[in-house]
């Protein structure tokens, strides 16, 4: 019987030893491919998430946009499809935006047009941080209800539309604001408010003018 | 300012860019250990044994363990330098080093593990014939008092002191003002009027450590009780109310709310407040201040610290509202929403500010002070919520908007406030009917008459007493 030579004798420890490394830390490299990184699948947040592959048939999801309502106070649902991303950071992105082209029914809009979102990223907590340009903070005419109504379109939206999106804050020109124009609190994250869905009766005709 | 790391001590020099304030991330990690490395163009990891912190340059996120939070202003790129805001070096170093760091404004120090920095604060009584000066340090210091001619100093020598103080001036002719000089024997002065005949001084040796001084007018007569506590301002009327704060929405650039003919909401809001500043202390003898008094520029939280320091007792902030929708009208009177002051908002709001001390941290550090800042309101969500409903009732008469109750929204003006505080929508300037009505003088008159009802009515009910019910028909 030919006894193995020396190199043989290395070789074969060598693989013995290879093979009991890969046991041991295959559980360490399996949790750190595991692990999640920030804003999605395989983008490092808060780098912009990849477009999605040219090509692909385009997949879309309804979505329930809230915009103001026209003849009774409050906000108003209008159910739209939306392209489909696989990343959720970027899926928010385009429902956003969605709220920014504004409504197709007889809704009225709650963001400016030409207002652009600069950064979306959703943390693992699920708060969405949305990040707008400073055109979101004009608020026409003014006033707490128009303000509330901005905040709450987008607030509302997301919350109802994602499971994962438990709250939401709006930054402006990617810093945080204290608020949009003056009365909605922006310092923290916002959970929705339903109570602000338009009831199902017109507004009754303002009273008469009696100085 | 400067860095103090355990018992060391070292020099940063911010830059302001933008109106934030940043300093060099190469020179915190010179000063506490951590490594940093540019991970990819654009981001910077720094890293800590095995903590990591991601920056990423022009973005206020940051991912911190897998996770993001949130900075004050962006991280800038200057020169192959790397700058973050100064306030929230404490969100970044506090995950990354596993110690506790805080940024103390007043002092301009920022703390990094364990360092003793006794925090002085000062107070100022004046009473009768004597103002009393009390310095009160949260661990023993030693207090050297000097009388001079026309002062008294009081020098502290320690290396490092957190003095909360804002110059103070009095009337009344013994003390004229109080004042930190600083320096290395971190010195007060407070300098005496023609009034001032004696001093004296006690110390208490704490915790919290204090010094009292007393600083006399003519000596008393012999029958007459030393100063003890700050006296009591005058007897409260019924219900305890003796002040109400008074804040005329927007002013200056930010004109808020315009009316289809022109009218701006800031104009209406000082008018009405005005009105309702007279009719308040007329009518109900209190005592009004308003937050605005001309037509001029102020930060939401500062209209709330104004109501603080006049430790007022009610906060009322006075709108007018606008929608996108021309029929809108009426007026509502809103409170804060449980939802910006519950438990799982402050939970949320702690878990991304990264620290969170025990409850009997001092709220030094810009995050802390967030959270405690945010709870103020918290604890008078009742009240506030009574006196709303108030002054609703009583306006619903007169603008017609009965059924309309009251409102919650997470309004920032109302989240600092520390007394029960509401902020009246009074009618919709974006109506044009409604715009006319805001306008006139008759009107207004009647808005602030409802108002003075509705918190009359709030005060006897505070004081036990069974509240009438709102003025009914029309007025």
């Amino acid at each position: 019987m030919v006894k193995p030579s020396r190199p043989t004798v290395f070789i074969a420890i060598g693989l013995v030893a290879l093979l009991a490394a890969v046991v041991v830390l295959a559980p360490r490299w399996a949790r750190l491919l595991r692990r999640p990184l920030p804003g999605g699948e395989g983008g490092e947040a808060p780098a912009a998430a990849a477009d999605e592959p040219a090509g692909a048939v385009e997949r879309q999801i309804s979505v329930k946009l809230f915009f103001q309502a026209g003849d009774r106070r409050g906000l108003a649902i209008e159910e739209r499809p939306v392209e489909f991303a696989r990343d959720l950071s970027r899926q928010v992105r385009l429902v956003v935006e969605q709220l920014i082209a504004g409504p197709r029914s007889g809704l009225l809009p709650t963001l400016a047009a030409d207002t652009r979102v600069l950064e979306v990223f959703v943390s693992p907590r699920g708060v969405a941080y949305v990040d707008l340009s400073k055109e979101a903070s004009v608020i026409s005419p003014g006033g707490s209800e128009a303000e509330m109504m901005t905040v709450y379109s987008v607030v509302n939206t997301l919350t109802a539309n994602f499971p994962a999106v438990r709250r939401v804050q709006l930054l402006l020109d990617d810093r945080p604001s204290p608020t949009l124009a003056g009365h909605v609190d922006l310092s923290r994250p916002l959970p929705s408010d339903m109570t602000l869905l338009a009831g199902s009766t017109p507004e009754p005709a303002p009273p008469p003018v009696q100085p | 300012m400067v860095l103090l790391v355990d018992q060391s001590r070292r020099e940063l020099s911010p830059v302001l860019r933008g109106g934030a304030e940043l300093v060099r991330v190469d020179a915190l990690a010179q000063a506490t250990g951590f490594r940093t490395r540019v991970s990819k163009p654009g981001a910077l990891a720094l890293s800590f044994g095995s903590r990591e912190v991601t920056l990423y340059e022009r973005k206020s996120l940051v991912s911190i363990g897998g996770d993001l939070r949130l900075l004050s202003s962006p991280v800038l790129v200057e020169g192959g330098q790397w700058l973050v805001p100064l306030d929230s070096v404490p969100r970044l170093l506090t995950p990354l080093l596993g110690r506790r760091a805080e940024w103390r404004p007043a002092s301009r120090l920022l703390l990094v593990g364990n360092v003793p920095a006794p925090r002085v604060t000062v107070a100022t009584y004046a009473a009768g014939d004597a103002v009393r000066v009390v310095l009160e340090s949260s661990e023993p210091v030693p207090f050297r008092v000097r009388q001079e001619d026309r002062r008294v100093t009081v020098a502290i020598p320690r290396d490092v002191l957190d003095v909360a103080h804002q110059p103070e001036r009095l009337t009344g002719g013994i003390v004229e003002s109080v004042q930190f000089l600083g320096g290395r024997e971190n010195v007060f002065a407070i300098t005496v009027g023609p009034r001032f005949r004696q001093l004296k001084s006690a110390e208490e040796a704490g915790p919290p450590a204090r010094l009292i001084l007393e600083l006399q007018a003519e000596p008393m007569a012999a029958d007459r009780p030393p100063v003890a506590a700050p006296a009591p301002a005058a007897a409260a009327a019924p219900g305890g109310l003796r002040t109400v704060v008074i804040d005329p929405g927007h002013g200056g650039g930010e004109v808020g709310a315009q009316g289809p003919g022109g009218t701006l909401e800031k104009d209406v809001t000082l008018a009405i407040a005005r009105k309702l500043r007279s009719a308040l202390s007329n009518g109900l003898g209190l005592q009004a201040f308003l937050t605005r008094d001309g037509d001029k520029d102020m930060a939401l939280d500062d209209r709330a610290a104004f109501a603080n320091n006049y430790k007022a007792d009610l906060f009322v902030s006075i709108h007018a509202n606008a929608s996108r929708s021309a029929g809108a009208h009426g007026s509502e009177v809103y409170f804060l929403s449980y939802q910006a002051a519950d438990e799982e908002s402050r939970r949320v709001a702690a878990a991304e500010g990264a620290y969170v001390p025990e409850a009997a941290a001092a709220p030094a550090d810009a995050s802390v002070a967030m959270i405690l800042w945010d709870m103020a309101q918290a604890e008078h969500l009742e009240e506030s919520s009574s006196l709303a409903s108030r002054l609703q009732e009583e306006l619903a008469v007169v603008t017609g908007s009965e059924g309309r109750g009251v409102k919650q929204a997470p309004f920032r003006v109302l989240v600092g406030a520390a007394m029960p505080a509401v902020l009246v929508e009074v009618a919709f300037i974006s109506n044009s009917g409604e715009e006319k009505l805001l306008g006139s003088d008759a009107w207004q008159n009647k808005v602030v008459s409802a108002l003075v009802r509705g918190v009359a009515r709030y005060q006897q009910e505070r004081a036990g007493g069974a509240a009438p019910v709102a003025a009914s028909g029309s007025r």
